[in-house]
C-alpha cells in the first residue's frame, strides 16, 4: 500500500515534471518567437490598424501565446525580478505599444509609457532611445500635445536615427545590413519611414493639427536622399517617398503658407478628400455619399484655411475650394438636378484675397504676402491661378443659374438676377485689375471671361428674359455685346446679338456704325495680321472672322442672316441664280417679240433678210409673230428694263457667291471660343488680350 | 607589420562599434574612427558622404529657421533652437573636431563649406562669441586659400574671403 502509494506520488511527481517541462519548452517557444517579432517591430510597427491586428494575431498563433497574453507574462517577469533587464523591459513596452497600435486601447499607450520609463542606464542603447522617444510621441499626440510631440521627434531624431545613421552605411557600403550581426543600425530605413509616417499621417489621426510647423526640419532632410532611398530594403512603393516628395514641393511652392508643415499637411489632407469627393461625383453623381464626401473635403478646406496664416496659404486654400465651387455647379447643370450642397467659401472673399494680394504688388511689398522665399514668379503665378479660378467658379456658377432659369420659370427671375451678379461682378473685377496698373498680374484668359460675362450680361435680358427691357437696360444690353465683340470679335453669334440687340431699340440701320470701330481695328492690327501669318494657333479661325469682316456683305450676314440659317442663304442663291435664268428667258422671249413686230413692218424678218442675202432664195419666216397691240416703244423699254435688272441681279449674285463662303467660314470660330473655354493656357488668350488692348486704345 | 596590425586593429575596432551599435555601450570612438578615415579610402568616400549630409541637413535647418524668422508669429514653439543646438552638438562638430580634413585634397571643401554652415546655424541660434570664434578658426585654417571657392548660404559660389565677409555681416547684424 505504501508502495503504491510511494509509486503515484512519483508518478505525480514526474508527471508534474514532464508538464512543467513540456510548459517550460511551450513557454520558451512563445518567448522566442515573441521576442523576436518585438526586436523587429520597427519594420512592422507604422501598419495601419487592421494590418498590424492581422500580423499581431499571426504572430500570436505561430507562438501559440496571444500578444496580450505575452504582455501579461512579460509584466509578471518585470515585476518579480528585482534586477531591472532593460531588454526585457523594452520589449514589454513595444508590446504595449502594439497591442494600443492594433486596437486603440488608451490604457495600453499608458502603460507603454510607464513601462519604457522604467529603463535604466540612462537608455544606453540607440534600440532603447528610439523606443523611448517613438512611445513618447505616440503618447503626446494621443494628448494632443503638439509641442511635446514636437520635442519627442526632436529626440527621437537626435538620440534614436541620427546617431545609427553613419553606422548603417558603414556595413550597407559592404553589403551586411539586414544580416543578423548587423543590430540595430540596420533598422535605419525602417525609422526613417516611421518617423516620416510619425509626423505626415499618425499626426492627423491622432488630431493633432497645429503646431507641427517646426519638423518641417525633420521631414526636409527625410526626404533629402533617406527616405526610399533603400529600395533593397524598404521598397519604393511602399514608402511614404511619393507623399513626402509631395508635402516638401508643397513647403517651398505656391501653395505654401509661409513653409508652415501644419498648413501643407491640412491643405493636402483637404486636397485628398476632395478628390475623393470629385471622383465619386463623376461616378455616382449626387449621392448621399458623394455629398457627405464634398461635405467632409469643404470642411476640410476650412480647417485649412484656419491654418493659414498667411495671404498665400490663404490663396492656396481659395483656388482649391473654388475649383470644388466650380465642379459642383458644373455638375449640377451637367446632371440636371439641384441637391442642397453648402460649400462655406464665397466668390467674393476670393476677390478680397486677390485685392489685397494685388495691392502689395510694388516696393517688393509682395514679399510679406508668404513669398519669401520664392522668386517674384511664383507670386505672379498664385495670382494667375487665384483668378483662373475666381473665374471659372464664377462662370460655372452663372451657367448653372441660367440653366436653373430655363428649367423652372417660377424661379427664373431669382436665378437670373443671380447670374447678372456674378457676369457684373467679373467685369467691374477686371476693370480694377486688368485694365489699371498691376496689369500682369492679371492672366491673359481673363479677357476671355470679359468676353463670356459681357455676352452672357446681354443674353440675360436678350434671349432669358421675358420681361421687356427698359430703355436704360436695352442700352446696356447693347454696350456688352460691344465689350464682348472687343474681347473677342471672333464669335458670329456674338455680331448677330449686336444687330438684334440694336434692332429692338430700332436701331438696325446704325448696325454699321457700332460695329465699324471693331470691325476697323480686327482688320488694321498688325500683331494679329503676323498671328495668321505666322499660323499660331487659332489663326485659321481668326482669318475666317477677318476675312469676312473685310466684306460688308458678309459683314451684314453675320448681323442679320445668321437667324435664318446658312442653308437658307445658300437656297436663296439658288432662288436668284433661278430669277436669272428667268430674266434670261424673258429677255430673249421680248427680243423675239420685237423681232416679230419689225418683220410684220417690214415683211420680213431680219433673219430672213439675212438668209436671203447669203443664197438668194425667199426665206420661211420664224419666231413668233409680234403680239398684237404692242408698240415697238414698249417693248424696247421692256428689254432695257430687264436687262438692267440682269446686271443688277448678276451683281448681287457675285457678291452673294462672294460673301456667302465667307459667311460659312466664319463658324470655325465657333470651335476657337470652345478651345479657348477648355484651356486656360491656350495660347490665343494672349491675342485677345493684346486685340483688346488695341481696341482700346483706338477709342 | 606594425602598421599593418595597427590598421587591423583599428578595423576590428571601429567594425565592432559598427556592427555593435545599439548592442554595446555609446562611448567615444572619435579619435579611432578619425584615423581609420584617414587610412581607408571606402571610409574616405563615406566620410565625403557624411559631411554632404551635414551640409545638406544644416541647409534645411537654415530654410526651415528663415521661415521661422519671417512668419515670427510665434508658430515655432520652443523646441527648435534646442534641437539645432544640439544636432549641431552631437552630429557636426564631431566631424569638424580634427584638423587633417582641412587640409587633405579631396575632403577640404567639404570641410569649409560644413564649416560655414556650422557658423551659420550658431548665427542663427544667436551665439555670437562661438559664431565669431568660428569665423576666425576658418580664416586661420585656411588662411592660404581665402581665393577659393566655397558656396554661400544661397548656394551660389563665391570665394572664402566673400565668404567670410558674408558671414561678418550676418554676425554684426545680430
Amino acid at each position: 500500500m505504501k508502495s503504491k502509494l510511494r509509486l503515484a506520488v512519483v508518478v505525480i511527481a514526474l508527471s508534474g515534471l514532464v508538464a512543467d517541462t513540456v510548459g517550460a519548452e511551450v513557454a520558451g517557444r512563445a518567448n522566442a518567437t515573441w521576442n523576436r517579432y518585438l526586436d523587429y517591430a520597427y519594420i512592422y510597427s507604422s501598419a495601419t490598424m487592421p494590418d498590424l491586428r492581422k500580423r499581431l494575431d499571426g504572430y500570436g498563433v505561430e507562438a501559440g501565446l496571444s500578444l496580450r497574453e505575452y504582455i501579461v507574462e512579460l509584466r509578471t517577469r518585470n515585476e518579480s525580478d528585482p534586477i531591472i533587464d532593460n531588454v526585457r523591459v523594452r520589449r514589454q513596452a513595444i508590446a504595449e505599444l502594439l497591442a494600443w497600435l492594433s486596437t486603440g486601447d488608451a490604457a495600453l499607450l499608458e502603460q507603454s509609457t510607464d513601462t519604457i520609463d522604467g529603463l535604466v542606464e540612462d537608455r544606453d542603447r540607440y534600440e532603447d532611445r528610439y523606443w523611448y522617444r517613438y512611445i513618447h510621441a505616440h503618447r503626446a499626440l494621443e494628448g494632443g500635445n503638439a509641442e511635446e510631440f514636437v520635442r519627442q521627434v526632436f529626440g527621437l531624431w537626435l538620440e534614436g536615427v541620427a546617431p545609427v545613421e553613419e553606422a548603417f552605411e558603414s556595413i550597407h557600403a559592404v553589403s551586411l545590413a539586414g544580416t543578423a550581426n548587423s543590430g540595430f543600425a540596420s533598422a535605419v530605413p525602417y525609422l526613417y519611414e516611421n518617423v516620416a509616417r510619425l509626423i505626415l499621417i499618425r499626426s492627423r489621426e491622432e488630431g493633432v493639427e497645429r503646431g507641427l510647423d517646426p519638423l518641417a526640419a525633420v521631414v526636409r532632410m527625410l526626404d533629402d536622399d533617406r527616405v526610399g532611398a533603400y529600395p533593397r530594403i524598404v521598397p519604393v512603393e511602399v514608402s511614404s517617398k511619393a507623399f513626402l516628395d509631395r508635402i516638401v514641393q508643397r513647403l517651398e511652392g505656391p501653395a505654401s503658407d509661409g513653409g508652415r508643415l501644419s498648413f501643407t499637411l491640412a491643405l493636402f489632407e483637404a486636397v485628398r478628400r476632395h478628390e475623393t469627393a470629385r471622383s465619386m461625383l463623376a461616378s455616382e453623381g449626387f449621392s448621399k455619399a458623394t455629398l457627405e464626401a464634398i461635405k467632409i473635403a469643404s470642411a476640410s478646406y476650412r480647417s485649412a484655411l484656419e491654418h493659414a496664416e498667411s495671404p498665400l496659404g490663404r490663396s492656396a486654400v481659395y483656388v482649391q475650394a473654388l475649383r470644388q465651387i466650380g465642379e459642383i455647379h458644373a455638375a449640377k447643370q451637367r446632371l440636371g438636378v439641384d441637391p442642397p450642397v453648402n460649400v462655406p467659401f464665397r466668390i467674393v472673399d476670393a476677390i478680397g484675397i486677390y485685392r489685397e494680394m494685388h495691392a502689395a504688388r510694388e516696393h517688393k511689398r509682395w514679399l510679406d504676402l508668404g513669398f519669401r522665399n520664392t522668386a517674384r514668379t511664383d507670386y505672379v503665378e498664385t495670382m494667375h491661378s487665384l483668378w483662373a479660378e475666381i473665374q471659372e467658379a464664377g462662370m460655372n456658377l452663372a451657367d448653372y443659374h441660367l440653366g436653373r432659369a430655363l428649367a423652372d420659370p417660377a424661379v427664373a427671375a431669382r436665378h437670373l438676377r443671380s447670374a447678372e451678379r456674378v457676369y457684373v461682378r467679373y467685369l467691374a473685377m477686371h476693370r480694377e485689375f486688368a485694365d489699371g496698373g498691376g496689369a500682369k498680374l492679371v492672366p491673359d484668359s481673363a479677357t476671355f471671361g470679359v468676353y463670356e460675362a459681357a455676352k452672357g450680361f446681354g443674353d440675360i435680358h436678350l434671349l432669358y428674359s421675358t420681361d421687356s427691357p427698359s430703355r436704360s437696360v436695352a442700352e446696356a444690353v447693347t454696350k456688352h455685346y460691344q465689350i464682348g465683340l472687343r474681347a473677342n470679335p471672333f464669335d458670329r453669334e456674338l455680331w448677330e446679338a449686336l444687330a438684334i440687340s440694336l434692332e429692338r431699340r430700332d436701331l438696325s440701320a446704325d448696325f454699321l456704325g457700332y460695329a465699324q470701330p471693331i470691325v476697323d481695328v480686327t482688320l488694321g492690327s498688325r500683331r494679329l495680321a503676323d498671328w495668321i501669318a505666322m499660323g499660331r494657333p487659332g489663326s485659321e479661325a481668326m482669318a475666317a472672322t477677318r476675312h469676312a469682316l473685310a466684306d460688308d456683305r458678309a459683314l451684314l450676314m453675320m448681323a442679320f442672316a445668321g437667324r435664318r440659317g446658312e442653308a437658307t442663304l445658300g437656297d436663296e442663291l439658288l432662288a436668284l441664280r433661278a430669277y436669272r435664268g428667268e430674266l434670261d428667258m424673258l429677255l430673249v422671249d421680248l427680243e423675239q417679240q420685237l423681232a416679230a413686230l419689225d418683220r410684220a413692218t417690214t415683211g420680213a424678218s431680219p433673219a430672213s433678210l439675212a438668209a436671203e442675202a447669203d443664197d438668194g432664195l425667199p426665206s420661211v419666216s420664224v419666231g413668233p409673230p409680234a403680239p398684237v397691240g404692242t408698240s415697238r416703244k414698249q417693248l424696247l423699254a421692256d428689254i432695257a428694263v430687264t436687262g438692267d435688272a440682269i446686271r443688277d441681279l448678276d451683281t448681287k449674285i457675285e457678291g452673294f457667291s462672294r460673301a456667302l463662303p465667307l459667311y460659312e467660314a466664319t463658324a470655325s470660330g465657333g470651335e476657337l471660343i470652345q478651345a479657348l473655354r477648355a484651356q486656360r493656357d491656350h495660347p490665343a488668350h494672349a491675342m485677345l488680350r493684346r486685340l483688346r488692348r488695341e481696341m482700346a486704345a483706338s477709342r | 607589420m606594425n602598421t599593418k596590425r595597427t590598421i587591423t586593429s583599428v578595423s576590428a575596432a571601429l567594425l565592432a562599434s559598427v556592427l555593435g551599435a545599439g548592442c554595446a555601450s555609446i562611448s567615444d570612438e572619435a579619435r579611432l574612427r578619425e584615423q581609420a578615415v584617414q587610412d581607408s579610402p571606402r571610409r574616405l568616400d563615406q566620410r565625403e558622404r557624411v559631411l554632404e549630409r551635414a551640409i545638406e541637413d544644416l541647409a534645411h535647418f537654415r530654410r526651415t529657421h528663415r521661415h521661422m524668422e519671417e512668419n515670427a508669429r510665434g508658430w515655432f514653439g520652443p523646441s527648435f533652437d534646442p534641437f539645432l543646438e544640439q544636432f549641431v552638438e552631437d552630429r557636426v562638430d564631431p566631424l569638424l573636431s580634427n584638423d587633417w580634413q582641412s587640409s587633405h585634397p579631396e575632403i577640404s571643401q567639404l570641410d569649409v563649406d560644413l564649416r560655414l554652415r556650422r557658423t551659420e546655424a550658431l548665427i542663427d541660434l544667436g551665439k555670437k562669441r562661438p559664431a565669431a570664434r568660428s569665423i576666425r578658426d576658418i580664416a586661420r585654417r585656411y588662411h592660404r586659400q581665402q581665393q577659393m571657392l566655397v558656396r554661400d548660404s544661397l548656394g551660389r559660389r563665391v570665394t572664402l574671403a566673400e565668404g567670410i565677409v558674408l558671414l561678418e555681416r550676418q554676425l554684426d547684424a545680430l
